[in-house]
């Protein structure tokens, strides 16, 4: 099978609200999938449950032709391994250094030598252009660069899934362009990968396929050409041309 | 109270004092470490989602913190006996001094726990780390150093209350200074000298507290 990640049926709900609507979805190996939508529409929500950080009530999801819902925590830990996630507000471990923060978790989880752990993280530093602050710590460090960091702990643990949550949105503007530059270029990797994002640019640049996410349905699936240019769903009309007059 | 016959008389028999005092240290260290364990435990229990264990925790804390620590140990040391259960003023001490600033060393955790961000275990979770993998490597070692003032607070309370051993003869500090002086009834000096005692422990202790206070709120 040639799909990474497959999502059947999937209902998710906090409460009375339900935030994802009986979502299918397959996501193939490799590919880069960038997810739009409204504030509120279960982005996030939709991604978590790809970690199973959020536990959907009804459907099955299932990656690399392992159905992970019904998993015990000590399988789930395993599986998770395998699913890099970067999320908005970086979320670098406060009381370690940069190195410390890329190494931790394959030597730990992974069992692996931190002599080739610590070769692996460098050659990554040296991906995101931070190959001089492998010692400092993440609060000397600007949110650009700890955005990059973060990109290299997730890629140090040489996962087969990569997913992020709105990466640059807490991002100070002129540091904006540094991290796409970064994701940009992770993205030649052979490693499938989610983004959810605003960057439009960012998006027609790097995506094979772009979902349009709305109240909990997946209102437009297609290439960035034909969802930004041809898009079928009113709504989705609405959400570019207010996206177009914002910047 | 300033004649020097008495205070001559109180450094003539300065071992007395000395071996008050170094029993104070050996309560307070042995009850410091039981505290701490109890405090870690039961913290993290609280910030935890098991069910059961968290309403036993919160029973716990309800109780040690809502009656008087005279009243625990007196208990431990007098009613404990008629069920059969028998231990000396000093593991009596012991205990009691433990259960009752654990019931506090346990708030302390866990809000010392609660006020690391979210985000930190969500980044060690999406690694694959479990629960207490994320609570040992992640999440305590940022939580102690937010822990460290408030707890050291609790270290000089203990100490301070460590005295009311001397409610079930327990050999402490307080309890040799208040025999001393009522034999001889010099009262005056031997609590001076005992209050000093006690400051030369808590002294120390509360300015470090201070100062690791101030080093967090300018950061
Ligand atoms: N843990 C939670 N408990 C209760 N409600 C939640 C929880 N997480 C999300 N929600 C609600 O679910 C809905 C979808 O949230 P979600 O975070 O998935 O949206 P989103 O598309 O990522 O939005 P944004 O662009 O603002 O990040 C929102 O209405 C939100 O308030
Ligand atoms: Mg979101």
């Amino acid at each position: 099978m040639d799909n990474m990640i497959e999502m059947k049926n999937v209902s998710m709900s906090f409460g009375a609200l339900e935030v994802l609507k009986d979502i299918s979805l397959s996501i193939k190996r490799a590919s880069k999938t960038v997810i739009i939508g409204p504030s509120g529409s279960g982005k996030s929500t939709l991604l978590r449950c790809i970690n199973l950080f959020e536990r959907p009530q009804k459907g099955k999801i299932i990656i690399d032709n392992e159905e992970i819902t019904h998993l015990r925590h000590r399988d789930l830990c395993r599986i998770r391994q395998s699913i890099g996630m970067v999320f908005q507000a970086f979320n670098l471990y406060a009381h370690k250094t940069v190195l410390e923060n890329l190494c931790m978790a394959p030597v730990l989880l992974k069992k692996e030598k931190y002599k080739d752990v610590k070769e692996r993280a460098l050659m990554h530093l040296d991906q995101v252009g931070l190959s001089d602050k492998i010692d400092s710590y993440p609060s000397k460090l600007s949110g650009g660069q700890q955005q990059r960091v973060a990109i290299a702990r997730a890629l140090n643990m040489e996962p087969k899934i990569l997913l992020f949550d709105e990466p640059t949105s807490a991002l100070d503007p002129e540091m904006i362009s540094e991290v796409l530059n970064i994701m940009t270029k992770v993205a030649q990797e052979d490693i499938t990968m989610i983004f959810v994002t605003h960057e439009m640019g960012f998006a027609s640049n790097i995506a094979d396929r772009v979902l349009f996410l709305n109240e909990g349905i997946i209102a437009e699936d297609g290439t960035p050409d034909e969802v930004f240019n041809n898009p079928k769903n009113e709504r989705t009309k609405q959400f570019f041309s207010k996206i177009l007059k914002h910047t | 109270m300033f004649a020097l016959f008495k205070w001559k008389a109180l450094f003539l028999s300065w071992d007395v004092f000395i071996l008050g005092f170094a029993i104070t240290i050996l309560v307070s260290l042995i009850s410091l470490i039981v505290t701490l364990s109890i405090s870690l435990i039961v913290g993290i229990i609280r910030c935890s989602n098991l069910k059961r264990s968290k309403r036993f925790a919160n029973w716990y804390i309800t109780f040690f913190q809502n009656t008087p620590l005279v009243v625990q140990i007196i208990f431990l040391y007098n009613v404990l006996p008629h069920l059969g259960i028998v231990f000396s003023p000093f593991i009596c001490g012991c205990i009691g001094l433990s259960l009752y600033t654990g019931a506090f060393g346990a708030t302390v955790i866990e809000a010392a726990i609660l006020a690391v961000p979210r985000g930190q275990f969500e980044a060690a979770y999406s690694q694959g780390m479990s629960y207490l993998q994320a609570m040992y490597h992640i999440i305590l070692p940022q939580a102690a150093k937010i822990a460290l003032p408030p707890m050291t607070n609790q270290t000089v309370n203990l100490i301070k209350n460590s005295s009311v051993l001397a409610m079930i003869a327990g050999g402490d500090l307080m309890y040799r200074a208040d025999s001393w002086a009522g034999e001889n009834l010099f009262y005056g000096p031997s609590f001076i000298i005992t209050g000093l005692l006690y400051l030369s422990l808590c002294l120390p202790l509360s300015k470090f507290a201070q100062n690791l206070e101030k080093k967090v709120k300018t950061k």
